[in-house]
């Protein structure tokens, strides 16, 4: 297989990893009068996306993303919450594609709430792709090019002289090739290469990404019901709380709420647009968010009920 | 004392008889693959098999599934393999997920009534699960390979 990498640009005007001489000569085989930028596959050059204004901006680091185990597994968090895009599968699908892992042996793990760390997790505007796409592609080539040195290390040789494909490095003189798990721990100790310096793939080399061939990663899971979802979290001492709707956007006061064993606190949405109702679920009592639910029922005030003419007392 | 037979287990329940079958599965059982939706029985996503037939357990009062046969997504197939289930992950019929242990088991349950349904009952069975992702193309797609097989 061809090597498909090739040199990039990252940064306005920055051409990293490319010699003069090589720019020159390009410009000069190929006759034209173009600037020296333009020789680079246009996708690979950087972009603003405005995620570098949101809470946390972005974060690149490998050493956050991603652990190779010692067998070869790597696991790649990420930071983004799925709610039906295929995000949790698309920002590691990234990663992976660019550190030229092989996606039979990747796991996907979800990274915890914590902005400052993996940079901004807000979900929302169908833009988690559009501001993640980059960062994660230097993540991954970060990795790459961190195994690729463990392994150069190794073998005593230079870094140029070797070659991360499909999970492996390869010495291209020799055919000798060391697995990512072997390399993992020496290329983990390593610093993060500054992003400038980092060969992005070429989009015609992409194993999994515009491929179309990566189902999401949850698939399995939720036709087995194995799939974790918010409703199903259980966090020790927490606490249940249900929403409820008035007939008249404005009207939500709570008036009366019957309870089992447990004791309601109430507090009210925005614009008494709703109403939530929280219970402490008493040791021994009703436990559960359903329970919860069950067991109140709330009454609107009578000018919300006039309105719609709907009952004032309705069991949610 | 109520005791219900979910999955081939037998489970007593000494709460309120009147409490949504739903909330006992999903709180007392801990088999939280039945999805909490509407609440109303409008959108099927806590669709499971009650003798056989598809039911929506947020509408069934437990004293009601009592001595009845209940299965949930859960239980569908022992190794998760039920054709169904493997047309679902031939098609990548979910996105999201959240409703497709009910869209599952509705159409486990029109397949184990009529095998070879026409499209006209594969829409008219499936038009009560309510996917807010909009899958409907694919859940038809997987119904229908399901029924032809895997």
């Amino acid at each position: 297989m061809t090597h498909m990498f090739e040199p990039i640009a990252i940064g306005p005007g920055l051409v990293a990893n490319v010699s003069r001489r090589f720019v020159m000569k390009g410009l000069f085989g190929s006759g034209a009068l173009v600037l020296g930028t333009s020789l680079l596959p246009r996708s690979a050059k950087a972009w603003e996306t405005g995620a570098g204004k949101m809470p946390g901006g972005t974060v690149n680091d490998p050493h956050v993303f991603i652990a190779i185990d010692p067998s070869g597994l790597v696991t790649i968090l990420t930071n983004r919450a799925e709610m039906g895009t295929g995000v949790r599968t698309s920002l590691p699908m990234v990663v992976a594609d660019e550190m030229e892992a092989d996606w039979a042996r990747v796991r996907v793990a979800q990274a915890p709430g914590d902005e400052k760390k993996f940079g901004n997790q807000d979900t929302d505007g169908s833009r988690s792709v559009r501001h993640f796409v980059q960062p994660m592609r230097q993540c991954g080539a970060a990795m790459r090019t961190m195994l690729e040195q463990a392994a150069a290390t190794r073998w005593g040789v230079d870094v140029s002289q070797v070659r991360a494909e499909n999970h492996k490095v390869v010495h291209l003189a020799s055919g000798n090739m060391l697995g990512y798990g072997e390399l993992a721990k020496a290329a983990s100790a390593l610093p993060t290469p500054p992003a400038d310096a980092l060969r992005l793939k070429d989009p015609r080399a992409f194993r999994y990404i515009g491929t179309g061939s990566i189902p999401i990663v949850d698939l399995h899971d939720i036709t087995t019901g194995e799939a974790t979802y918010g409703i199903d979290a259980k966090i020790p001492g927490m606490k249940f709380a249900v929403i409820a709707r008035p007939p008249v956007v404005g009207q939500a006061r709570l008036l009366r709420c019957e309870r089992g064993t447990q004791s309601p606190r109430r507090g009210e949405g925005r614009g008494g647009a709703g109403l939530a109702v929280a219970f402490e679920v008493h040791a021994g009592g009703w436990r559960g968010r359903g329970c919860a639910q069950y067991r109140c029922r709330h009454q609107w005030p009578r000018k919300a009920e006039s309105r719609l003419g709907q009952r004032a007392e309705r069991e949610l | 004392m109520v005791t219900l037979k979910v999955n081939g287990q037998s489970h007593s329940y000494d709460g309120d008889p009147s409490i949504p079958l739903l909330w006992v599965l999903r709180d007392e059982l801990g088999l939280t693959g039945t999805k909490y939706g509407c609440g109303e029985g409008l959108c099927g996503a806590c669709t499971v098999h009650m003798g056989g037939a598809a039911t929506r357990a947020c509408l069934v009062s437990v004293s009601d599934a009592a001595g009845q046969d209940i299965v949930t997504i859960e239980g569908l197939d022992p190794a998760g393999n039920h054709p169904v289930q493997r047309a679902w992950r031939e098609t990548s019929a979910p996105q999201c997920g959240y409703c497709h242990a009910g869209q599952i088991m509705q159409a486990a349950a029109l397949l184990a009534s009529t095998p070879k349904p026409t499209d006209e009952d594969i829409l008219s069975t499936m038009s009560g699960n309510i996917c807010r992702c909009g899958c409907y193309q694919r859940i038809a797609a997987a119904v229908r390979l399901a029924s032809t097989g895997v």
